[in-house]
């Protein structure tokens, strides 16, 4: 059974920068859970940059392209904005294909978007 | 203490017994006592209230909360409305009463999963009715092409819809497209894009301003987790050209008969419904076609298909099975022996997503 685990991991040099760490597959089974788990984390995220780390994804389904949609649009109301980085290739081949490049920021490795945020 | 209060025959025949003591004791001793005239009736007497004793025993402990249960049962047999009994005896009514509570928990449950259940059925034949709706009912004729189209439905009712759409302004569109989730939420906004496109290709000249204004409006109407991929063709009658406008779609294949070499195109784009302007990420491009070449559309619930073994479809075999039979094979052919090929691979397998290909051949 699929499971996806995320950690998030503040930032010790950039308070307003929070990196969630995504770990296993995103698929119709494990969606509730982790919509839950990042609306919590949403709800209670002041800073100014959430990065989620798909170093550890293995898959996600076009629900889950949807849901960080809704997260990047959540997060633009509050002056905030979300980044992605690190694709395994099925993952960056779907995130490609759909477009999502050309609405939320992408980048190959979680060190390019960390340096492309303004300074604090 | 426990086991008289376990046991009717204990509750009820341990308190005679005492009270049948009490009267032998009683009479016994205070016999005596009694006035002359009332002697001779003593016996009855004793008897008498012996059996009053015995019947409210009884009573209390049998009759009345029997009733009580059975009242219910009754009730429950005969479709009336009933209530859970309430009780902390643990005798043999107790028993009857929890038995009464259980079973009546479990037939509203079930009856809550078959309503659940019929519900999401009908939610789910009128997604699949809306979806069977959209589907063109018959190829059109379009002059300089060939084409054939078909969708098959996953178990549960998937987001893909295609569309032939001919008009007057000497455009002719097809569009494939595919909706996030499952069931009447994705079958509204096919419909929902279906219209729009129709409506909208009767206005615009060209696949551009329909995808970039199916966008603006859609994009209004729908939550943010929910979008649609889809590539939109152009037939230009008049100069024989096609043109397409991706919109987060997958791949469109481009078999070129002379060469017997399929290409394969990302379409570009952005997914319907996730930004409200996008007017600068689309365009339309032309495929420049010779007599003989084809072009396949399809959904990705072909390539992602899996087999026992857990191997995906996937781009290439559709793209082999294409330079296979492109050359020698109309679109219908060309259909069924991809569907063949496709059923040969993934054998007995359940399919879960919807599976739409479509084959348009220049003539």
């Amino acid at each position: 059974m699929a499971e996806l685990s995320i950690t998030p991991l503040p930032s010790e040099q950039n308070k307003d920068v929070t990196v969630i760490a995504f770990n296993g597959e995103f698929d119709h089974f494990t969606f509730p859970a982790v919509e839950e788990r990042v609306e919590t984390l949403l709800n209670a995220f002041r800073g100014k940059y959430m990065i989620f780390d798909f170093t550890k994804l293995r898959f996600i389904n076009s629900e889950g392209i949807g849901f960080l949609v809704s997260v990047s649009v959540k997060l633009k109301k509050h002056g905030a904005e979300l980044l992605l980085c690190s694709f395994q290739a099925n993952v960056a081949d779907v995130i490609q294909l759909v477009g999502l490049p050309k609405m939320v920021k992408v980048f190959d490795t979680l060190e390019q978007a960390v340096s492309s945020l303004s300074p604090s | 203490m426990d086991s008289i209060r376990k046991s009717l025959r204990n509750k009820i025949f341990l308190p005679l017994l005492g009270i049948a003591l009490v009267l032998v004791l009683v009479d016994t001793f205070g016999g005596t006592y009694l006035p002359e005239t009332f002697q001779p009736y003593r016996s009855a007497g004793l008897l008498a209230v012996f059996f009053a004793l015995v019947f409210t025993a009884f009573a209390i402990n049998l009759f009345r909360p029997l009733e009580l249960v059975f009242r219910e049962m009754r009730a429950l047999l005969t479709g009336r409305p009933y209530k859970k009994i309430f009780t902390s005896r643990i005798d043999e009514v107790g028993i009857l009463a929890h038995f009464f509570n259980d079973v009546t928990k479990n037939i509203e449950r079930m009856a809550g999963d078959i309503a659940e259940g019929k519900r999401m059925s009908q939610e789910l034949t009128v997604g699949s009715d809306i979806q069977r709706r959209i589907l063109p009912k018959a190829m059109p004729d379009i002059p300089g092409l060939r084409l054939y189209g078909s969708m098959r439905p996953a178990s549960e009712v998937g987001g893909d819809s295609f569309d032939i759409v001919t008009t007057a302004s000497g455009n002719d569109y097809i569009y494939i497209g595919d909706v996030t989730g499952h069931g009447l939420p994705a079958a509204l906004i096919m419909i929902m894009v279906n219209t729009l496109v129709r409506t909208l290709s009767e206005i615009h000249a060209s696949g551009y301003d329909i995808i970039v204004n199916t966008n603006r409006i859609l994009k209004s109407r729908i939550e943010p987790r929910r979008f649609m991929t889809c590539v939109l063709l152009r037939w230009n009658r008049q100069e024989q050209k096609l043109l397409y406008t991706g919109a987060g779609h997958e791949h469109i294949l481009i078999f070129h008969k002379r060469e017997g070499v399929c290409e394969v195109r990302q379409t570009g784009g952005i997914a319907l419904g996730m930004v409200p302007d996008i007017t600068k990420i689309v365009k339309e491009e032309s495929i420049p076609l010779e007599t003989g070449d084809m072009v396949v559309l399809y959904s990705d619930g072909i390539i992602e298909a899996k087999n026992m073994n857990g191997e995906m479809f996937g781009v290439t075999r559709l793209k082999e099975a294409v330079e296979r039979y492109g050359s020698v094979s109309t679109p219908e052919e060309l259909f069924t022996n991809i569907s063949r090929d496709f059923g040969a691979f993934v054998g007995n397998q359940i399919q879960e997503d919807d599976i739409t290909l479509i084959a348009l051949k220049r003539q």
